[in-house]
């Protein structure tokens, strides 16, 4: 009898089991029928004594090999064919996490590659950044005076390399091809080495190009090799020009070096040539140093503390009172370079986790509404035998399922965001950084699909299996009448989570918002609207003498000054919001400052007669420049309120003071004070108001001119006018960088706005789904009460007592949302402060105008499920039941 | 059945079940009844759960199953026991006396 086992073996293991629980059913019946049992209770009493067939055909399967592939392969069958049976569903949840994982991944992609990957150096978590700050000499960031850069590489125990740079600022190369401004910076010869950086081609600085009066050598950029020698191997050795003076290029660095300076790139690099002396002047340094193996950041401060102070004597003596109080840090080299980008990165990363918090407890809370109609499928399928841990499992696959797919059309989502951001992003943030998706962000897009799916799956899960499930499949039909209360509960729960966590983004949102208005807002102690500035820079050949510059100003001025729409015109030798120069000065009579104590460096403006009246700036005492200022009278200068301020802080007259300014270095010219100006916010938005002295442009002419037009209507309108007149006097003269002080000023705040636009966009999803969110509670709990409405309405209650009660439920639940959203924001935006400008984390404006907007919001929620519950036409909903 | 007997049963019933089937070819219900019967109905088996135990020792290779026609003429599943199963019967067996044997000892000595 062979071929009836090959032919059964050939057959599916389900019916084979099938086949053989029944054979034994059967038999068991056949016995009982011939014991005399009635056919049909004998045939009840075999499935009694057999016990669940589902349950045993269940742990027959679960001895099977590979029974667990099996089982997760029906259960994704079963899933998917779930899904598509109720497509408005799955597109919203699929939609929804899409939405919350593409916000993740491509935000932290950006926070990967910035905040998380190792800097492209050699054992870069050796890498440290020494630095030093004098509270009182009131400088700008912190830096390491010479001398004591010098005491540390000679002297310290800790580090195996030491190096320092100087920004070196802009230098205009010349020499084959167009002038051209670019970034430089000023390094130590071993900086590189430092780095564990060797030049792509050619080779290194030597010590010897690194000493004061040595050979001037220079090394190229990658990007700066390609644009402008065009890649060629040859420009090595070849000399160029660098602000007049003549360097030869030695290297060329890989295309994969990055070494940002406040968020830039610099394009060039010359060695630093420290001047030996320490007495006389002071450089400040950066410095980045090689930690010893096994030598801790705290011993590293330690041993350069001791080394700090030992040095302090040989700084120039005007140095000696800002030592009485130093801070010393040394910190790893990636939090310094990273130090600006650390706060906006983690805060939009805050912001796209609470988005995916949002999402989830959305999907939970669709999941649990189907829930409640699912759940006699469930009690069935229970009924028949399936176990509960079954049963988790096929949930747990639909919502995996689920979520894989929203974690796919995420990365997709994300992919894009990337280069979105990567367009958006102001210049400084993290444009040195190479972000894209890598395998540590899928990795994470991975990862956060999973725990969406798990979070948004589980809940639902629970409350499906808490109320009996015999009780279930015995309620007849009504699948309203399944919600229990731990469920509605839950439901409730999940939507006051969803607000809270709308409230907290909405509130960081209008933290930034408010704060960019501030910083647009600040008065800069000038009139900045309708303003026209333009720079003209005249070529030394052409106009190389005081009276040529001179004769050229003048007339410039008479011309622009008599165009029409023109109610005033100056000019100036920098931007009222721009860098400026500083000038060394000193006051007559008084002890001469050190070289380069930075107390006695002030910015140092010429301007034409006009300036403080093109730009609405009040003159407080004695007077302003006119014509009685020309080139053959006696030099007079105009200080501001910050400069008196300073240097004549005990309430002395100023006017009639003499300021002496050091142009080459020494002191060479007096210049009596005729008048005081306001201060106007020179250094920046964010910044203080810094002394300055103006001197008149007749009297101290230059080649690097600024114009200043106010117009009597939109400025741009006078551009071509004014371009006109420079080529009226001069066919040659280009007129560059035209542009409004308000298109100038708004590039200042293209951080503040990208950060506010960014939360924002986040915190409108958010108030979008929690809105979604609110509405569905609301929307399921009146369809769940119809029943009761429409006895309370034939008891005789109004359609508006109708309307508020379902009114009533819903704001209580955004009320509720609202105060926990207040909490975490009071918690957790104190984490913004560093990126607020003029407003407390805490601002109760910006507070009680997102409880008016998430109460809005939640009102329109429930308006729409109450207008249709006092619609109930009690009839209808008494007779449903 | 007593929670007692279920504790006996199910640490057993593998072993039980071998010894049926070393007797010759035969099927889940005929198992069942033996089982029953031998023990004088002292294990009252909810006869479904027999069959988890079957496909158990099957897959593990200690029974081998083939469709076989029974008396009445019906296709039924024959279980059988292969070399690997008959050691193991062996084994379970030696295990079992042991253990009674140390228990009944201590049950007698210790008095």
């Amino acid at each position: 009898m062979r071929w009836p086992t090959r032919f059964f073996r050939k057959r599916n293991r389900e019916s084979q089991l099938d086949s053989e629980l029944r054979f034994h059913i059967e038999q068991k019946t056949a016995e009982l029928i011939a014991k005399g049992v009635d056919p049909s209770e004998a045939r009840r009493h075999a499935m009694a004594k057999f016990g669940g067939v589902e349950a045993v055909k269940e742990d027959c399967r679960e001895s099977r090999a590979f029974y667990w592939l099996e089982s997760l392969l029906a259960d994704v069958r079963y899933a998917i064919r779930t899904l598509r049976k109720s497509p408005g569903f799955t597109t919203t949840a699929i939609l929804t996490l899409a939405l919350g994982i593409g916000a993740n991944t491509a935000i932290f992609s950006v926070v990967d590659a910035v905040l998380l990957r190792p800097l492209p150096y050699k054992d870069p978590a050796h890498l440290v950044w020494a630095t030093i700050q004098f509270p009182k000499a009131k400088m700008h960031g912190s830096f390491v005076p010479h001398p004591i850069y010098f005491a540390w590489r000679d002297q310290n125990d800790v580090f195996s390399g030491i190096a320092a740079t100087h920004s070196e600022g802009n230098f205009t190369l010349t020499g084959g091809g167009i002038p051209e401004r670019i970034r430089g910076m000023g390094v130590s010869a071993n900086f590189f080495s430092v780095l564990g950086v060797e030049p792509a081609l050619g080779r290194d600085f030597t010590s010897e190009e690194d000493r004061p009066g040595g050979p001037h050598a220079a090394i190229l950029s990658y990007g700066l090799w390609q644009s402008r020698f065009a890649g060629d191997p040859r420009a090595l050795g070849q000399p160029i020009m660098l602000n007049d003076r003549g360097y030869s290029t030695v290297g060329v660095l890989p295309a994969s070096f990055k070494f940002p300076i406040p968020g830039r790139q610099p394009q060039l690099f010359v060695p630093l040539a420290v001047p030996t002396s320490t007495r006389s002047e002071v450089w400040y340094l950066n410095v980045i140093a090689r930690l010893k193996r096994g030598v801790t950041l705290a011993q590293a401060e330690a041993d350069l503390s001791l080394i700090e102070s030992r040095a302090f004597p040989l700084l120039p003596k005007f140095f000696g009172r800002f030592t009485q109080e130093v801070h010393l840090s040394v910190i790893p080299l990636h939090d310094h370079l990273t130090a600006g980008a650390r706060v906006p990165l983690l805060t939009l990363m805050a912001a796209v986790v609470f988005i995916l918090l949002i999402a989830c407890a959305n999907i939970a809370n669709l999941q649990l509404s189907r829930g409640s109609v699912r759940a006699r499928e469930f009690a069935l399928r229970s009924a028949l035998g399936a176990t509960r841990s079954r049963l988790a499992r096929q949930l747990l696959t639909e919502s995996m399922l689920l979520s894989v797919m929203g974690g796919l059309v995420g990365l997709a989502g994300g992919f894009w965001g990337v280069v979105l951001l990567r367009a958006f992003v102001p210049v400084g943030l993290l444009n040195v950084w190479n972000v894209h998706i890598d395998g540590t962000a899928l990795a994470f897009t991975i990862a956060v699909s999973a725990l969406a799916g798990v979070v948004s799956g589980l809940w639902p899960m629970s409350t499906l299996f808490s109320p009996g499930l015999n009780d279930t499949l015995q309620t007849t039909g009504r699948a309203q009448a399944t919600g229990s209360r731990s469920n509605v509960f839950l439901r409730n729960l999940l939507a006051v989570a969803e607000v809270a966590a709308a409230v907290v983004l909405l509130i960081a949102a209008g933290l930034l918002l408010r704060s960019f208005l501030r910083l647009t807002d600040v008065s800069l102690g000038f009139n900045t609207h309708d303003l026209l500035t333009a720079q003209i820079s005249l070529p030394s050949e052409k106009y190389s003498t005081s009276p040529q510059l001179e004769a050229f100003s003048a007339q410039l001025l008479g011309r622009i000054s008599a165009l029409p729409g023109v109610r005033a015109a100056s000019l100036s030798t920098s931007l009222p919001n721009a860098l400026y120069m500083d000038m060394r000065v000193g006051i007559e009579g008084r002890p001469v400052p050190g070289l380069n104590d930075p107390t006695s460096f002030v910015p140092l403006d010429s301007v034409s007669d006009g300036y403080f009246r093109t730009l609405g700036i009040p003159i407080l005492l004695g007077r302003g420049f006119d014509n009685r200022d020309g080139p053959k009278t006696a030099r007079v200068a105009v200080v501001n309120q910050e400069f008196v301020r300073r240097f004549f802080p005990h309430g002395e007259n100023p006017i009639g003071k003499v300021i002496l300014l050091a142009p080459g270095g020494a002191y060479q010219r007096a210049v009596p004070i005729i008048g005081v100006a306001a201060a106007i916010q020179r250094a920046g938005l964010s910044g203080k108001p810094l002394p300055e002295i103006f001197q008149p442009i007749a009297q101290s002419p230059s080649s690097d001119i600024r114009v200043l037009l106010r117009t009597a209507s939109d400025p741009r309108i006078l551009a071509p006018a004014l371009r006109s007149q420079v080529l009226a006097i001069d066919r040659q003269l280009p007129l560059s960088h035209v542009a409004t002080m308000d298109d100038l000023l708004a590039g200042e705040t293209s951080r503040q706005r990208f950060e506010a636009a960014v939360v924002g966009l986040f915190a409108a999803l958010a108030l979008a789904l929690a809105g979604v969110g609110i509405y569905g509670v609301i929307s399921y709990t009146v369809d769940q009460r119809t029943h009761e409405i429409g006895i309370r309405m034939a008891l005789g209650a109004e359609r508006d007592d109708v309307l508020r009660l379902v009114i009533r439920d819903g704001m209580f639940m955004a009320g509720t949302g609202v105060v926990v959203g207040i909490g975490g924001a009071l918690a957790l935006t104190r984490l913004l402060r560093s990126l607020l400008f003029q407003i407390t984390p805490a601002d109760p404006a910006t507070y009680s105008a997102v409880a008016v907007v998430l109460a809005t919001v939640a009102l329109m929620a429930c308006w729409i499920p109450g207008r249709r519950a006092m619609r109930v036409d009690p009839n209808v909903a008494l007779r449903h039941e | 059945m007593t929670d007692e007997k279920t504790a006996i049963l199910k640490g057993t019933l593998d072993m039980l079940i071998l010894k049926v089937v070393a007797l010759g070819p035969i099927h889940g219900y005929a198992i069942s009844q033996r089982i029953q019967q031998i023990s004088k109905d002292y294990f009252q088996l909810q006869e479904g759960s027999l069959y988890p135990a079957l496909h158990r020792l099957e897959n593990r290779g200690f029974l081998a199953a083939d469709w076989q026609s029974t008396d009445t003429g019906r296709e039924a599943k024959f279980y059988k026991l292969t070399r690997k199963g008959r050691k193991r019967l062996e084994t379970e067996m030696e295990g079992w006396e042991r253990m009674t044997e140390a228990v009944a000892l201590i049950l007698r000595t210790a008095e």
